[in-house]
């Protein structure tokens, strides 16, 4: 605990006031008991002094010594009033009411409208999951990811694909974090559908650029996803019933107001239906295709000062053919955090997660078989604390340590098979941090967040690791013992955003970040495979590093009705990953050989507008964009397009709320195709045309674009009582609360393409482009229950 | 052995998927590379394979894979300085008759067409034999009839664990040689007996198999495997060129095949 009053002595030298006190405590919601996220804290008349929850619903507030009306805000909840005295350091818990009729009220209470115009964040995209239900998706299954794509400066990685780029960054450049602990692999079904259950998810945050200090690891992203903790006051079941899969939550109080639990789970049953193609295809008949979800979450307080979460995913796909084939993978994460209140400034957080993702492959049957088994297992520990100075400097500090294992390859054969394949060996390594961030508001018009990030990435033994000359070949070999030091690297992250308040109304915002990564997900392929292997930095592969600034417009208009903001980036990159023509990436001891490294540079400029209230509500977003890559050994030295880089990204999202009960809505996407590489020339070997290339990523896909429709009906929510003592009739709630939800994905049948294979044509012999289109119209209909 | 592509799972596993799929062909704007002068030369131990193949790629809108070259000079030399000639038998394909090949050997080719000279040097392992074969059956589905067995071959060999061993395997069935491009090096089994079955092709009860277990060299075993990245494919590598052992600025190979075969009838 040293390390603390360090920090504390520092900062209080410079602040000691002795006639400040603080006013501490919880924001909630006061139906279900969950803690609200960036609910608002203010005091009457005076502006100037204003607080946040945090990401567990604590805030702290320090002013100075007297009597004061404080205004409790969050979005969707009544606005609450409370009188506090400060003569001493108090606690104030504090329960907001759900706004009971939200689309009849004009004015929607929540006081977090201004946010995005006033906080000093910027390129930070919000998701609340309960706002994802009007929105269309792919077969009906509401997913925060496919969701978050709908956001300027956030591209899909393709057909209905939960994969993700931002502002230019690959795939495996983004943090996916599910109650702290990294997720390996966030999709199902080769990326048709999200790991991530929206039933079980409170709040989704997404980093574009500048990252608070305490986040790190990634070079372009951080997608911060909370669970739900379960509802404090009373058992509640919620659940679906969709076209693809089904769900159901049940959550409830351990102990009221002091503890409660939510568990929540989904199957597909895709295959279940597979045995009615019995006679007319044995192969369809005889084959595995689901997968499943468990979320589940726990947390209790013991007293007003400690509270503990534990919480865990677990999920997986299933795959096989008769019993010939076995195809399975899946992540498992658990967390235990203990929270504690150790003054009324000093918020702490103590968590230690893991995760672990892994796939296995099963050919043959019997006791004839081959199973390939590959994974990646960290342990973290991670130590964060929030010390709420005053009511101008809130600062954060804290650190973290995981222990990385790296298995790519464990091989094993059935007892028929008369010989031995040798195991890839495991890799390990050590990555720690140590962070210290302020968020200061230096004038009326002024707030910066600015913070320092140190990390250091180890990679140790036991284990053989190789040299390579410049063609990939293995020229030396050195064998390592147990937690030998094999190479090391350390980064220094500084980080900086600033928020320019031009009037009430605008404000203009800038910001810088580095950022390191150390462990680099290799995928040569144009989709994303569950067979995509991570590697972790080495003596061979240095830390990828990106500088990022943005500056940004912000205005709202309407009081607050509408929202927009323009930011433009720039961000360069190096020690990129490509890899040489043909590189193996799957089960290669030799991977780091066939990898090539260079730099890389995006720029672009993103504009939203959003219409936040009313009966009408959604977003318009464009992104004009440009991602580029140089290496030496590709293209001849020159900069040529990244496989993401989309010149136009535009999309649409309506939602028009008829009646309370009624709400129809539509999206409609459209972007400039991925670079690709295709064929120039062709020729023949041993009989065979073969395809002949000049340049890598020379040419466009075709221009994607889709639109989706949607209509939820709820039913009613009210039914007519008498009352039996006065003959009155009244309205009261139903406890069974239903919806019906019906969509349609791409109505209009656009054919996008998702590959494009080249073939001779038979009559003329010229070679033909033969595109594949994956979804024509889709309707699919979901119906949703709660009690 | 690696010797299945996943790829071709997830190709099943997606139209399984989406039953709504479909394919169409589309109008691209395709440009015209370079003309590239592309060699296939192979010599081996067996069966008189030595030959090279000479032709000029072409454009995508052309109707056919490109014209061949009729007029070179081919030959092949060996560590010793024999001279091996090569002459062209008609349509771009030049063969010789007393070539062969043999163990830790070096050979250079030499092709001089125009102004232009292309040149390779490879270099032989040693020649790894088969031990033995034999089959594995079951019920197979692909045909949608009841009961009917289909048979895997399995092929066995001892590798040499003294260096580096790069493979092919190719198969003929009662006379039709199979399409698949059979490959596997000793990475993860270096020395060890190894025994791989050939999954790609399924024999019935009769079926006479002829096995070629090629021994090849580490460049015209790396043109092998990188060939199969030409067709490219959502599931497949970025597609690339694949690596040549011709020097000159030829695309193409240049392979010395050290082959022992078996021949087996499925029972």
């Amino acid at each position: 605990m040293k390390r603390i009053l360090f920090f504390v002595l520092l900062f209080t030298v410079q602040w000691v006031d002795a006639q400040d006190f603080t006013v501490s405590g919880n924001v909630k919601d006061a139906t279900s008991g969950e803690d609200l996220i960036g609910a608002t804290i203010r005091v009457k008349n005076m502006p100037q002094y204003a607080a946040i929850t945090n990401v567990f619903g604590f805030y702290s507030l320090t002013l100075p010594a007297g009597d004061y009306v404080l205004e409790y805000a969050s979005i969707s909840f009544a606005k609450q009033e409370a009188s506090v005295s400060l003569t001493e350091n108090i606690t104030k818990n504090i329960e907001l009411e759900p706004s009971a009729e939200v689309l009849n009220t004009v004015e929607v209470t929540g006081e977090k409208q201004d946010e995005n115009v006033k906080s000093a964040e910027m390129g930070v995209d919000k998701i609340q999951v309960k706002d994802l239900d009007a929105i269309p998706v792919l077969f009906g299954e509401k997913d925060v990811m496919k969701t978050m794509q709908l956001l300027p400066g956030v591209k899909s990685a393709g057909e209905g694909n939960t994969g993700f780029y931002v502002r230019g960054g690959a795939a495996d450049q983004n943090l996916v974090l599910l109650d702290g602990a990294p997720v390996y692999n966030a999709s199902h079904m080769l990326g048709f559908f999200s790991v991530f259950n929206s039933d079980a998810l409170k709040d989704v945050k997404l980093y574009k650029g500048g990252a608070p200090a305490q986040f790190g690891g990634r070079l372009s992203s951080v997608m911060d996803i909370k669970m739900k903790e379960g509802n404090m006051k009373n058992y509640s079941v919620s659940g679906g019933l969709g076209l693809i899969s089904s769900k159901l939550t049940f959550e409830g109080p351990i102990v009221r107001d002091q503890g409660s639990f939510i568990i929540s789970g989904r199957r597909t049953y895709a295959d279940v239906f597979l045995p009615l193609f019995k006679g007319k295809s044995e192969a369809l008949a005889e084959s595995i295709l689901y997968f499943y979800d468990l979320n589940a979450k726990a947390n209790y307080k013991f007293g007003d000062k400690d509270r503990v979460f534990i919480s865990g995913y677990f999920g997986r796909d299933k795959f096989g053919y008769a019993d010939q084939f076995g195809f399975d993978w899946g992540n498992t994460t658990g967390t235990v955090r203990w929270n504690h209140i150790y003054n009324e400034k000093l918020f702490g957080n103590t968590a230690f997660t893991y995760s672990n993702y892994n796939y296995k492959l099963n050919f043959g049957s019997n006791d004839q078989t081959y199973q390939i088994g590959s994974q990646i297992q960290d342990f973290n520990l991670s130590e964060d604390f929030n010390y709420y100075l005053n009511s101008n400097n809130t600062l954060s500090f804290g650190g973290n340590i995981i222990h990385h294992t790296f298995m790519p390859g464990d091989l094993e054969t059935g007892s028929d098979v008369d010989f031995v394949l040798n195991d890839l060996e495991n890799r390990y390594s050590l990555e720690s941090a140590l962070y210290l961030s302020n968020e200061q508001k230096v004038s009326k018009r002024i707030t910066m967040i600015y913070g320092l990030r140190y990390s250091n990435f180890t990679q140790i033994g036991p284990g053989d690791v190789y040299s390579y000359d410049v063609d990939g070949n293995v020229i030396d070999t050195t064998t390592y013992s147990n937690l030998e030091k094999v190479a090391s690297y350390n980064g220094l992250s500084p980080r900086w955003s600033m928020s320019y308040l031009l009037n009430e109304k605008s404000s203009i915002k800038a910001s810088y970040a580095r950022t390191y990564q150390y462990l680099h997900l290799l995928s040569n392929s144009t989709s994303s495979l569950p067979t995509d292997v991570w590697v972790p930095s080495s003596n061979n592969v240095k830390p990828q590093i990106a500088d990022q600034g943005a500056i940004g417009y912000f205005r709202n208009f309407k009081n607050n009705t509408y929202e927009f903001s323009a930011e433009a980036y720039y961000k360069y990159m190096t020690n990129v990953i490509d890899y040489k023509d043909g590189a193996e990436v799957t089960l290669n001891p030799t991977v780091e050989g066939d990898l090539l490294f260079g730099i890389g540079r995006a720029y672009g400029i993103e504009f939203l507008m959003k219409k936040k209230q009313g009966k009408f509500t959604g977003w318009v977003s464009y992104t004009l964009s440009r991602t580029e890559k140089k290496f030496t050994e590709l293209n001849s030295n020159n900069w040529f397009p990244a496989k993401q880089d989309r010149t136009h990204d535009a999309s649409i999202v309506l939602i028009y709320n008829i009646t309370d009960r009624l709400a129809v809505s539509g999206t409609w996407v459209y972007y400039t195709g991925n670079a690709v590489t295709f064929p120039s020339g062709k020729y023949e070997i041993e009989g065979e045309t073969i395809y002949y290339y000049s340049e890598r990523n020379e040419y466009r896909m075709p221009d994607y674009h889709r639109m989706d429709l949607g209509i939820t009906l709820k039913n009613p929510k009210f039914k007519t009582i008498t009352d039996p003592s006065t003959g009155e009739e009244k309205q009261v709630p139903k406890k069974f609360e239903s919806s019906w939800n019906f969509s349609v994905y791409n109505v209009y049948g656009r054919e996008n393409a998702y590959s494009i294979s080249f073939e001779e044509n038979e009559v003329t012999g010229q070679t033909e482009a033969v595109q594949l289109a994956l979804f024509k119209v889709i309707p699919s209909i979901t119906y949703n229950f709660k009690f | 052995m690696k010797s299945i592509k996943i790829v071709s799972v997830f190709a099943f596993l997606i139209t399984l998927f989406t039953f709504t799929s479909c394919e169409k062909v589309i109008e691209l704007d395709l440009n015209d590379a370079e003309t590239q002068i592309v060699i296939e030369a192979v010599i081996s131990d067996f069966n008189n394979e030595n030959y090279v193949k000479l032709s000029k790629s072409a454009n995508l809108s052309d109707s056919t894979n490109g014209v061949k070259i009729t007029d070179a000079n081919v030959y092949v030399t060996d560590q010793n300085g024999v001279n091996f000639q090569f002459t062209h038998q008609g349509n771009g394909y030049y063969t010789n008759n007393d070539i062969l090949t043999s163990e830790q050997q070096t050979y250079f080719l030499t092709i001089e067409y125009g102004d232009e000279t292309y040149t390779s040097e490879v270099t032989t392992t040693s020649k790894n034999n088969i031990d033995y074969m034999y089959t594995f059956g079951y019920e197979d589905l692909s045909t949608d009839v009841p009961n009917d067995s289909s048979y895997l071959l399995f092929f066995s060999f001892l590798d040499d664990a003294s260096e580096e061993n790069y493979y092919r395997v190719r198969l003929t069935v009662n006379g039709v040689k199979s399409e698949s491009l059979y490959l596997g090096d000793d990475a993860l089994a270096n020395g060890s007996s190894i025994s791989a079955p050939l999954f790609a092709d399924f024999l019935s009860k009769g079926d006479t198999a002829l096995l070629e277990l090629i021994s090849l060299d580490a460049a015209s075993y790396e043109y092998y495997y990188t060939i199969s990245n030409t067709e490219g494919g959502a599931f497949a590598p970025t597609p690339a060129n694949p690596v040549s052992n011709i020097e000159g600025g030829a695309i193409g190979y240049f392979a010395p095949l050290l082959v022992d075969t078996m021949t087996f009838v499925v029972q």
